[in-house]
């Protein structure tokens, strides 16, 4: 199976570089998309799913212009396609309310405040990572190294070596 | 005689009597009058009442003293109680022997006259013509000169005095009676009385007066009233005992006839009545009034005169006391009115106090924590500017200055610019992840990955390619420090102008910069917001500006709000002579008219909370600090168009 794609939906410069930087253990073995708001965020889904390099994480600001974080997530959960893809809020300002309504109906699996520390993000990107592969994936092995390999091979001997 | 208007009767037992009485009254009678003779007094009587009833008149009888049926005073006396002859009068002829009869006869006022026997003719005469006279001018003067010869001139006269004195009398109850309801309008109040008290004295004999010292209790509330009082000298005052209390009456309701108002309601007297000084008065009870009043149709003139005249008063005096009470209960309502505002007005100010108390608390927050991080903040773009010049240090050292450089210049690609870069780059080299990583580095194409990298042996190429990426990220870190620091500073700085606002001083202010801090320190709510500027040529004013921040940031706030988080924001300013006119326009649903007046009013906010901002107090704190300025701040709004006019004079008479 090919790459399974990263997506990191930020609208300012800066705080997405820093992102980038703090993702990039990830590199080598998955595909870093970026996106500066939810229509270009669709559109890389769109493009990736065409790639068969599907999405499997996405990382969301919540104050973007146009559609907010928590909707954007929220119109995700509600697509078949794209209803199993991990969600995690990185914002500085969303509300309690929002992030109840992104917990509620976007099935949100993680909220991360910023400022953010690079450490505790890999390790959300990394167990939201391991989840979804267990969930989507058959050739768990391939990501014993840079994902929760324990938890792989605990599944993967589960499954049987054959597989 | 037959044609005779008149008939006298005359009686006696003795025949000879008899005759001779009958022929004299027949000589004077003339031709007027038949003489008719009996001897029987109940005969005479029949006669009598036959005649009168054939309208004969019967004018005179004479009876003696001795008749056939008995005693002539009885025959006289069963004349008298007849009542269809009462008129007639009668005449008894005496012996002078027995007086008992006499005086029987004058007891039962069956005798006109007497005359002792032996009578003369003259004498007979006299007594005719005056009881005749008397006769016809009492039952029908009109026919009196049917009997000429009998008319008596002194009787005559007499009727005649007699009926014009009653003529005049009448006359002046008449006029008595025409004053009677109100009396005479010429007199005061207590002239009627002293006239009613004087008329009171003459017909009751001067009743008895009373005597009382101040303080007396002359009735009581509930008592029966049988009777009035007359207060000659002193005063007396009304009292009410209301739920234990002792209310005191206007002295205009006492007046000076006590029990008055009981004795016209048949009612327990109603005040309780007490002396305010000694007086004396005069009690008349219910029988000596009645009697009083039956003796003097004046008195009653007088009576119902003083009557009316207190009730009146009374009347007046209640009439006076609503006025005065609904006097009172406008009064009462226009306090209770002005009360009403008085606490709305404290209730604003308070609220004001206390936001303007959370504003300046929140102002000096805001001024501290901006001072503590203009600190870091420098030092964090010194400490950049260093690390530039150290890793330019290092790059020269290491001969890689250009890469350095090269580097620096880089400047960043939007994320779709940069994807589809990699896409074609991708396609020409085939290689994606290698693609990806020469995009960032600022290498497009595939000519020039060739110039640059191709003629590097393979490890030599990865070492060029990650030493070309470090700088890159060294760069892109010093870059993103840079503008993070700055952007820092930049609302550090429009916090500390708006949380200047409590103890600035009058300043030269540039209303444009303010609006810029406006928008900056708003810039979190702006993201679907489309900040349009039309800014024209102004000068300085002379203001506040930390106030006049607050303005700007006020009025854009509500701005949002009204549009729900998206729509055009525009800001337009321009210059009108002395003035200076900022315009904060919406592209939210509007206003509904009948609310737009209220807009500045504390409380203001739309069902649906598209005007609301805080305590309400936004727009008001905003007025308040135009005002301050001596400007003027106005709204217009249609569905899709709310736009807020601030005019300030450049030079406030205040700067």
């Amino acid at each position: 199976m090919s790459r399974i794609t990263i997506l990191t939906v930020e609208d300012e410069p800066e705080v997405r570089e820093a992102l980038r930087r703090d993702l990039a253990p990830f590199a080598p073995a998955f595909r870093l998309e970026f996106a500066a708001d939810a229509a270009e965020g669709r559109e890389v889904i769109a493009e990736c799913a065409a790639d068969g390099e599907p999405v499997a994480l996405v990382l969301c600001d919540h104050l973007l212009p146009g559609v907010r974080g928590t909707d954007f997530l929220i119109d995700l959960a509600a697509e078949p396609e794209t209803a199993g893809v991990r969600k995690v809020l990185v914002t500085g300002q969303a509300g309690l309310e929002d992030t109840i309504r992104a917990i509620n109906q976007a099935d949100l699996d993680h909220y991360v405040a910023k400022p953010w520390d690079p450490g505790d993000l890999q390790e959300v990107v990394r167990a939201e990572l391991t989840e979804w592969v267990l969930a989507n994936d058959d050739d768990l092995l391939r990501y014993v190294a840079v994902l929760d390999g324990r938890r792989l091979l605990e599944a993967a001997a589960e499954r049987g070596w054959d597989r | 005689m037959t044609d005779a208007r008149i008939t006298l009767l005359c009686a006696d037992d003795d025949q000879q009597h008899l005759r001779r009485l009958r022929d004299a009254l027949g000589r004077l009678g003339g031709e007027v009058a038949t003489v008719e003779a009996f001897r029987n007094g109940a005969r005479l009587r029949g006669r009598a009442v036959e005649l009168t009833a054939k309208g004969i008149p019967v004018p005179v009888v004479f009876v003696d003293e001795s008749l056939n049926d008995g005693h002539g005073v009885d025959a006289l006396i069963a004349l008298a109680g007849d009542e269809t002859i009462s008129a007639t009068r009668k005449v008894l002829l005496t012996s002078g022997t027995d007086p008992e009869a006499t005086a029987r006869g004058v007891r039962a006022r069956a005798l006109d006259s007497a005359l002792t026997k032996p009578w003369t003719e003259e004498q007979l005469r006299t007594t005719l013509d005056r009881l005749v006279t008397q006769f016809f001018v009492e039952q029908q003067p009109e026919t009196l000169e049917r009997v000429p010869e009998l008319v008596d001139v002194g009787v005559l006269s007499h009727a005649f005095a007699v009926a014009g004195e009653r003529e005049r009398a009448a006359v002046e109850q008449l006029e008595d009676l025409q004053r009677s309801f109100l009396g005479d309008r010429s007199l005061d109040d207590d002239e009627v009385e002293e006239a009613m008290i004087e008329e009171i004295d003459r017909v009751l004999a001067h009743p008895k007066r009373e005597r009382f010292p101040a303080g007396s209790m002359l009735l009581r509330s509930g008592d029966p009233v049988d009777g009035v009082m007359i207060v000659l000298e002193g005063s007396v005052r009304l009292t009410l005992d209301v739920e234990g209390e002792e209310v005191v009456f206007h002295a205009r309701t006492a007046g000076r006839i006590v029990g008055l108002l009981a004795l016209a309601r048949t009612q327990p007297a109603f005040f309780n009545v007490q002396a305010a000084t000694d007086v004396v008065v005069l009690p008349l009870s219910l029988d000596q009034i009645d009697e009083a009043l039956r003796r003097s149709s004046t008195l009653a003139v007088h009576f119902a005169s003083v009557l009316v005249r207190s009730l009146a008063r009374r009347n007046l005096r209640s009439v006076e006391l609503q006025l005065e009470r609904d006097h009172l209960a406008r009064d009462l309502a226009s306090e209770r009115d002005q009360l009403a505002s008085t606490l709305e007005r404290l209730t604003e100010a308070q609220a004001r106090l206390v936001e303007s108390d959370r504003m300046a608390t929140l102002g000096r927050l805001v001024a501290g924590i901006g001072h503590e991080l203009n600190n870091p903040i420098a030092a964090i773009l010194r400490a950049a500017e260093h690390l530039e010049g150290d890793v330019a240090g290092l790059a020269d050292r290491s001969g890689e200055r250009a890469l350095l450089d090269e580097a620096l210049r880089h400047r960043a690609h939007s994320t779709k610019e940069e994807r589809a870069l990699r896409k074609a780059l991708a396609e020409a080299i085939g290689n994606e992840a290698l693609a990806e990583r020469l995009v960032r580095l600022g290498v497009y194409e595939a000519a020039e990955y060739e110039r640059r990298f191709g003629s590097l042996r393979l490890a030599q190429r990865t070492e060029a390619l990650a030493t070309l990426e470090l700088y890159h990220r060294v760069a892109a870190g010093l870059r993103n420090i840079r503008s993070s620091a700055e952007r820092v500073a930049g609302l550090v700085r429009g916090l500390r102008s708006y949380a200047r606002a409590d103890h600035e001083e009058r300043t030269d202010v540039d209303v444009h910069d303010g609006l810029e801090e406006s928008v900056l320190l708003l810039g979190h709510e702006l993201h679907d917001i489309e900040v349009l500027r039309d800014y024209g040529d102004l000068p300085p004013i002379r203001g506040f500006p930390g106030a006049l921040n607050q303005v700007w940031t006020n009025l854009i706030t509500n701005a949002i709000q009204a549009m729900e988080g998206a729509g055009t924001l525009t800001l337009t300013t321009r210059r009108e002579d002395d003035t200076v006119i900022v315009e904060v326009g919406d592209t939210g649903p509007g206003i509904p008219p009948e609310d737009l007046e209220r807009v500045f009013d504390m409380h203001y906010t739309t069902k649906h909370g598209r005007v609301e901002f805080g305590l309400g107090l936004g727009l008001r704190i905003a007025q308040d600090v135009v005002e301050r300025h001596e400007g003027t701040i106005e709204v217009t709004s249609r569905p899709g168009e709310t736009r807020f006019i601030v005019r300030l004079p450049i030079r406030a008479e205040g700067g």
